[in-house]
Formats: C-alpha cells, sequence, structure tokens
C-alpha cells in the first residue's frame, strides 16, 4: 500500500503501528476489516466514514478499550508492545501516558461531581505529586488549551461551563500525563460550527507544542481537510481509501469518497411570489425561571426577542444559527407548543389568539418535522397508524384513509408496503421519510423543519434534500427550514435568518447573503461551513 | 400481541427464579381459591342409594340419608357416617376439616401438635392449622389482588391528571399525595376500623383510601416526561385530542413502568392485613387470617406449630411476590 510504502523509506520510527485489525462479533459479524495503519511523530491522520463504518471502534481497539464479547485479531504496536496482548494492568499503565482518547460529547465524558481541577489533576494525583504542584500543573494546563482565567475556572464542576469550554478541560484531561499519540473522536460534533474550528486549531496548536501524532476521527471530510497529513476513508468496516490527503482530495478513486467530498447541494428552486401566508409579528419566547415551594417566577430567559417576517405561499426561510440560539424554541412556538407573544397571523388568523377547539381544526394548515426521526414516531404504532393519525383527526372516511395513507407513502418514495412496519424496523432516512409522510398528509400549506437532516449521514441527508426539493415543487409547500448547516440552507430557501443569542443578527435574501454578508458573525458562520 | 409484549414476556421467562416464583404463586393462588375442595368438613361426593350427591356445592339434610334431623347433614358425625357407609360410600376431600370445624375426636388438649390427621396441629380452638392457612391466603391474596388494582387504578389516573395538565393541578396534586402520604396509615385505619363493624367491605374501603398514592407519583413522572416526547408533540400539532392523546400515545409508556410495581405493592397491602388482623384491627375474628394465625402463635408460644406454620406460609408468599416484582421489572426496563 501507499502508506507503507512512503514510510519505509521514512527516517523517524512510527509510534503507532496497527496492521490487519479485524474485529468481529462473536456470531461473525465483520466490524472491521484488515485496518493497517502507520503513524509517526507529529503527523496527523484522519479516519472518516459514515455512522456506524467502524471508525471508533478500530479507536477503541488501539486504546484496548472493547469490551470482550467481540473478536479481536491483529497486532497494534505502540513503541514495541502489542496493546491486544498486554494484560489489564499493562494496558492502563499505557493509555494516560502513551495513548489518550478525547470523546465525542464533553457532557457526559466529564464526571459531574468532580470539580475541574480534580478531573484534570487525577492522573497527577496518582503520580504522587503534592498538593501545590498538582495545581501549578493544572493550571499550566488549562492555559495551554486556550481558558482564559484558569484559577477560576478550578473551582467549577462541568455543568457550570459551556460546552467549549467542557471540550478544553477534556482535552487538558487528556493532556495531564502527556501521551504521544493522542485520538480525538469526533471532538467537534456536539459544538456548534465556530468552536468547531476553534478546538480543531487548537489541537493543532498542541499537536506542535506536545509533539504528538494526532488521530483525527470525523463524519466530515471537509472539516479535516486542513488539518490532517494522511487519511483513511472507512465504510462500513472497510477500507475504501487510504493514503495522502492531497491527493485523495484532488482525485478521489471512489465513488464513496467523492460523494463525502461533495457537499455542494444547488441553490434553491425560484418560486413565483404569491399571496403572503404567514406574517409573524415581534414574537417573543420567554421561559419563567420558578424558584421557591410556590414556584414563583422569579425571572425569564429570553428564547426569542421580538422577531418579525413575512412568508408567501412556495416561499422558504431558512433559520440558522449555533446551539441555543433559539431556533428550536421558535419552530415549538410558531406552532403553538410553546407559549409566545407577539402575533402569527396564518392565513389571516392570529394563531396566538385562537381557542383552543379552533386551533386544533387548523393545525392541519401547518406541519412540524422533528429534528429527531427516532423519538418522533410513536414505536408501538405501525407506519401506516402513523400516518394515518393525522387523517383521523380531520375525520375523513376510514376507506379513503388507505387511499391516501398510500399515495403519500409513494410521495416519500416509500414502497407501500412499509405501511404494516413499525420504526424500529426502519432505518434513520426511512424513518425520517415516514415523519415527512404524516405531515404531508394532512396537505399543510407551511411545513416547519427543525433540523430535519442532522442526526442523517450525508448520503441520507442528500437523498432527503432531493425528496424536500422535489415536494417544494410539486406541493407549492412553504418551508421554515431550520439548520446549522449553511449548505442545506443554500439549497433550499429563498431568504435567510441568522439567529443568534435570541436576536436576529441578519436577514436578507440567501444569495445576498452568502456573497455580502452584512455582519461578522455571519461570515463566521459561512467560513466555518465551507 | 404486539412485539414489544412479546419480547417482554419472553425476557420475563428468561428470568428463571422470577418465572418459576410466578408458576408458583399461581399454584398457590389455585389452590386457595379450590380451598372447598381441598379442606373441607364434607364430602367432595357421596353415592347413596342409587344417586349421586355434592354435598360440597348442594346442602342436603340428614333425612336424605335417612338420619333424623331436618338439619344440613353433618357429615362427620358417626352415625351420618355409618348411614352413608351401610347404603354407599362417600369421596372425601384431602383435608377432612374445614377451616372452622373443630377437631373434635382429639385426644389431647388443644392446640395439639402435628398428627396423622392434622398435618401442621391445631390451633387453640381445635381447627385444623393447614386449612386455616389454606382458607386464610385466600382471603389475604383476593384482598390484597383486588385493593392493588383498585388503587393502581385510582394511582394512575389521578398521576395522569397531574402529570399531563401539569402547573396549578400538579401542584396542588401533588402537596395533597405529600400530605396523605405522610399520614400513618395502620393507625388511621385502627381508629376508623373501631369507629365502624369490622367487615371486609369496610377495611377494603378504608385500606384503599389510604393507599391510593402509591403510583401517583410514578405516573406523574412519566406524563411529565412523555408529555416532552418528540412523537407526543407530532401528535399536538396534528390537532389530535387530549383523550387520544392521553390514551393512545402517552398512557402505554406508562403502563410498563407501573405494572412492575404491582407485585411489590401486592407485597405491601398483603403485609397491612396481616398486621392488622394480627392486631385484632382487621378481618371479623372467626375469619381464617394469616394474621390470626401468627396472632396464635404469640399467644401460645408452647405450640411452636402456630408460630413456624404462620411465619412460613407469610414469607413464602411475599418471598414469592418479590422474585416475580423483580423479574417483571427486568423485563418491562425500557433500557434493555
Amino acid at each position: 500500500m501507499l502508506l507503507t510504502q512512503e514510510n519505509n523509506t521514512n527516517v523517524t520510527p512510527a509510534l503507532l503501528k496497527v496492521e490487519h485489525l479485524s474485529i468481529q462479533t462473536l456470531d461473525q459479524k465483520i466490524l472491521l476489516e484488515g485496518l493497517n495503519l502507520q503513524l509517526s511523530e507529529g503527523k496527523t491522520l484522519a479516519i472518516v466514514g459514515e455512522s456506524g463504518s467502524g471508525k471508533s471502534l478500530s479507536c477503541l481497539a488501539i486504546m484496548g478499550l472493547l469490551q470482550e464479547k467481540l473478536e479481536i485479531t491483529g497486532h497494534v504496536w505502540i513503541g514495541s508492545q502489542n496493546m491486544l496482548e498486554l494484560d489489564e494492568k499493562a494496558q492502563s499503565n499505557m493509555r494516560g501516558r502513551q495513548i489518550a482518547m478525547i470523546f465525542q460529547e464533553p457532557a457526559t465524558a466529564l464526571n459531574p461531581l468532580h470539580r475541574v481541577e480534580k478531573i484534570v489533576g487525577e492522573n497527577l494525583f496518582l503520580l504522587g505529586l503534592t498538593k501545590q504542584n498538582v495545581r501549578q500543573q493544572v493550571i499550566e494546563l488549562l492555559t495551554d488549551v486556550g481558558i482564559s482565567e484558569p484559577e477560576q475556572i478550578l473551582k467549577r464542576y462541568p455543568h457550570e461551563l459551556s460546552g467549549g469550554q467542557r471540550q478544553r478541560v477534556m482535552i487538558a484531561m487528556t493532556l495531564a500525563l502527556q501521551p504521544k499519540i493522542l485520538i480525538a473522536d469526533e471532538p467537534t460534533t456536539a459544538l456548534d460550527v465556530i468552536l468547531q474550528i476553534q478546538i480543531l486549531e487548537l489541537l493543532k496548536s498542541l499537536q506542535s507544542k506536545y509533539g504528538m501524532a494526532l488521530i483525527l476521527i470525523s463524519h466530515d471530510l471537509n472539516l479535516v481537510r486542513q488539518y490532517a497529513d494522511e487519511l483513511v476513508v472507512l465504510q462500513s468496516g472497510h477500507v475504501v481509501e487510504q493514503g495522502e490527503l492531497g491527493q485523495i482530495f484532488t482525485n478521489p478513486k471512489t465513488a464513496y469518497t467523492k460523494q463525502l467530498l461533495e457537499h455542494d447541494f444547488g441553490n434553491a428552486e425560484p418560486f413565483e411570489i404569491e399571496k403572503n401566508i404567514l406574517s409573524v409579528q415581534q414574537l417573543s419566547v420567554h421561559f419563567p425561571i420558578r424558584k421557591g415551594i410556590f414556584n414563583r417566577v422569579q425571572g425569564y430567559v429570553t428564547a426569542i426577542e421580538d422577531l418579525s417576517f413575512d412568508l408567501t405561499q412556495g416561499e422558504s426561510l431558512g433559520i440558522v444559527g449555533e446551539s441555543g440560539a433559539g431556533k428550536s424554541s421558535l419552530a415549538l412556538a410558531l406552532v403553538r407548543l410553546i407559549k409566545s407573544e407577539g402575533r402569527i397571523i396564518f392565513l389571516g388568523q392570529d394563531l396566538n389568539q385562537l381557542a383552543p377547539k379552533a386551533l386544533r381544526l387548523a393545525r392541519s394548515d401547518f406541519q412540524l418535522v422533528f429534528q429527531d426521526p427516532f423519538g418522533s414516531l410513536n414505536p408501538r404504532m405501525t407506519v401506516g397508524q402513523i400516518i394515518a393519525e393525522g387523517l383521523k383527526v380531520k375525520e375523513v372516511l376510514n376507506s379513503q384513509i388507505q387511499e391516501q395513507v398510500k399515495s403519500v407513502l409513494k410521495k416519500v418514495e416509500l414502497p407501500e408496503d412499509f405501511q404494516h412496519r413499525y420504526p424500529h424496523e426502519l432505518s434513520g432516512g426511512q424513518r425520517q421519510r415516514v415523519a415527512l409522510a404524516r405531515a404531508l398528509v394532512v396537505q399543510p400549506k407551511l411545513l416547519i423543519l427543525d433540523e430535519p437532516t442532522s442526526a442523517l449521514d450525508r448520503t441520507t441527508q442528500k437523498a432527503i434534500i432531493k425528496l424536500l426539493r422535489q415536494l417544494q415543487k410539486t406541493e407549492h409547500l412553504s418551508y421554515i427550514f431550520i439548520s446549522h448547516d449553511l449548505n442545506i440552507v443554500k439549497s433550499l430557501c429563498h431568504k435567510v435568518m441568522v439567529l443568534r443569542r435570541a436576536q436576529v443578527v441578519e436577514y436578507q435574501e440567501t444569495e445576498l447573503l452568502f456573497s455580502k454578508p452584512k455582519t461578522e458573525y455571519t461570515r463566521q458562520l459561512i467560513k466555518a461551513n465551507f | 400481541m404486539s412485539l414489544i409484549v412479546r419480547t417482554r414476556l419472553q425476557r420475563f421467562r428468561q428470568h428463571k427464579l422470577g418465572w418459576a416464583s410466578f408458576i408458583l404463586f399461581s399454584l398457590i393462588l389455585v389452590l386457595s381459591l379450590a380451598a372447598e375442595l381441598i379442606a373441607n368438613d364434607k364430602p367432595l361426593l357421596v353415592k347413596y342409594e342409587d344417586s349421586y350427591y355434592l354435598p360440597v356445592f348442594k346442602t342436603y339434610p340428614e333425612t336424605t340419608f335417612g338420619g333424623v334431623f331436618e338439619t344440613e347433614a353433618d357429615y362427620k358425625d358417626p352415625a351420618v357416617k355409618e348411614l352413608i357407609d351401610a347404603q354407599g360410600w362417600a369421596v372425601w376431600p384431602l383435608i377432612q376439616f374445614s377451616y372452622q370445624t373443630p377437631n373434635l375426636d382429639l385426644a389431647v388438649p388443644v392446640p395439639s401438635p402435628p398428627s396423622k390427621q392434622n398435618w401442621l396441629g391445631t390451633d387453640d380452638q381445635g381447627r385444623d392449622v393447614l386449612a386455616r392457612i389454606l382458607y386464610g391466603l385466600r382471603v389475604s391474596l383476593l384482598f390484597g389482588l383486588a385493593l392493588t388494582f383498585c388503587s393502581a387504578l385510582f394511582g394512575i389516573t389521578v398521576g395522569a391528571i397531574q402529570g399531563y395538565y401539569s402547573g396549578w393541578v400538579d401542584l396542588l396534586g401533588q402537596r395533597l399525595v405529600e400530605v396523605w402520604n405522610g399520614l400513618p396509615m395502620l393507625f388511621m385505619v385502627m381508629i376508623l376500623v373501631s369507629m365502624f363493624v369490622p367487615n371486609v367491605y369496610w377495611l377494603f374501603f378504608i385500606m384503599l383510601f389510604f393507599g391510593w398514592t402509591v403510583l401517583v407519583g410514578i405516573v406523574r413522572a412519566e406524563f411529565l416526561k412523555a408529555r416532552q416526547l418528540d412523537y407526543v408533540r407530532a401528535a399536538q400539532v396534528l390537532g389530535v385530542t387530549d383523550r387520544v392523546l392521553i390514551f393512545k400515545h402517552i398512557l402505554p409508556n406508562v403502563i410498563s413502568s407501573s405494572l412492575s410495581q404491582l407485585p411489590f405493592i401486592l407485597t405491601t397491602n398483603i403485609s397491612a392485613l396481616t398486621a392488622l388482623d394480627f392486631l385484632g384491627y382487621g378481618l371479623p375474628p372467626d375469619a381464617a387470617s394469616l394474621g390470626e394465625l401468627l396472632l396464635q402463635g404469640k399467644n401460645n408460644l408452647d405450640a411452636t406449630w402456630l408460630a413456624i406454620s404462620g411465619f412460613f406460609s407469610l414469607a413464602i408468599v411475599l418471598s414469592l411476590l418479590i422474585y416475580i416484582g423483580e423479574a417483571a421489572r427486568d423485563a418491562f426496563d425500557p433500557r434493555k
């Protein structure tokens, strides 16, 4: 292989050498097959693939952290020792000193009962350092990972930190014993785009400072582009492509890699200006903070403040912003699942003034599709029952329900016999199609989509977007599309609204937004996305 | 049967101890329900002069068998026995005593130790202990099951209302339930029972009155959680009515966690009834009950068989229920 040839001529010895690593379950299902890689000091290797392709699994195997129920064959040489043949005690000696790992979700990887000082310094305490020394080193580490006031952070618990700070603390924790190899398992997936870049930059600078070898795991090929030297592309446990990053980017050999590389979904379909269907005026959402035994309201958290926009039939509006910007609150407020102030004039009626019964009757005209297709379908109902529910509310005759369910399944490109299946028998993309079908069957005028593709992998995302564009054309639907992914918004929406901390930062035509962003924040967002 | 129910049932059966306990408990329940056929002072079947009689199910006057009195035949009376044996035969149940029949043939003073005739001995009124356990179990189990069922029904209803409507309804309900739970149930029942003539129905209503709160907390929490689930919200967006939302989308989530609690609630109810009987505030004095047996054991410390059989029958039934509860809890665990 290309990689091995290159490394044979290389002078620096390999820190990590993985030979023919294969993992399978006891019933012979192959999870990973024949992974070979070599990593030397100061180099960065990226492992990229969709969820379930074996990225995390291979790294857990390298760390010796896989459960015993799996059959692991091959060799993992760290220095002169084979990690797979070491006993438990020797393995744990290697971990931390030789090889360390950063996990995807910092919120759950940090012990919620310990303060930052203890979390980061735990390994140092175990070395027998004095308290004073440990504190000194922890402060140094925290400074290294870019935390501005380390003395104050020391005393905090993980829940008192922001997402970015948590990830930094976790990095500091893994650096405590100065490992030679650092594995970062999707270190930025749980963060929003601007923070993603910061964390990756940080990892890169730490790498050169500590002289580590870095393994970067990601599902997003474009994200690792600027940071990795070599690349392994995995697809369902098999190595699809392996080699130098630049080479693969300029000349991808397989269709799969090409697909991963492509992130341009195209531009939105033009639409004819028709009558206005939705007009939102000064919409605000506040969540009360309640305290004490009588639950008295002590103050408010503002999720959305003074938001206004208009939407015509067939037009699509994109709402973008980082997590916590108030995007989902807006969606829930528009469909009146949470309380809001202001006017939501939809087809001439103010939804915020409607009585419960009138609201229930009006509901079929605006529908919401949720982010997580695993949670939004009742596991106890068949696909047919799920789709038919809205029709029953509309009091459609039983004989017609069957027909309409069939036709809507066809519309979302699912076979008719899917109506007898249960949600757990379907894949993520299929479930999202069912969720779409449930919303479409009641023939709404407006469809609100709350990050409908963020729980799906790249290929499925693409198929769903294609479907959404098609529906936009054939059904003449208006979309309010909520997303943190500007690529997708660009491909679907005519106007974009950028939210940040409950406020509208920018609101204009999609093309203008991308060509001439008005604010620095939008510029940053666009830069992080492309 | 849906897939979820089937896999849960399968998981329950895989729990060996729990499944064995369940079979054993069902057996005990069936046996105690058929107590009349196992322990009775009347024969199961009598053949007398070419006709068949079923004394367990029907009362026959002594004159039917050629006796003198027009009252119901006393089949244990040697005179009646002789009459029947002369003209036919009689099939007796396994234990020839009912819970109220004193053994009049005893040569030793009561309470008498276990013998061939009275396998677990007799109590201080000469009644067969095994027969009394069998009848007592029936009362305890039926009473406990009915009480559990009714309090679960009340608890789920109140919890559902609190959890679904939340806000003020929930706040008021929650405070009420907390105060209610703070009342010492046993003493309240004792006070109330002494105000009425003790009978099974009064006791049932009084215990239900103080016991309905057990499930409220769980159901309320499950409802609060389920209300936030995406599929519940999706149904809300479709304009589904509250009734459909509660019964079709939310309640099935609640049922599993409540069901796994039922064996434990049943255990509490059975021991509460036993405690009341033991203290003399429970069922009427002549009724067969486990608590009454324990009381006799306490009053006749030299007759060890009373306390021992009372203790073991109670311990076995309660442990079986605990094991069933454990298995049910594991089977219904959504994380598996």
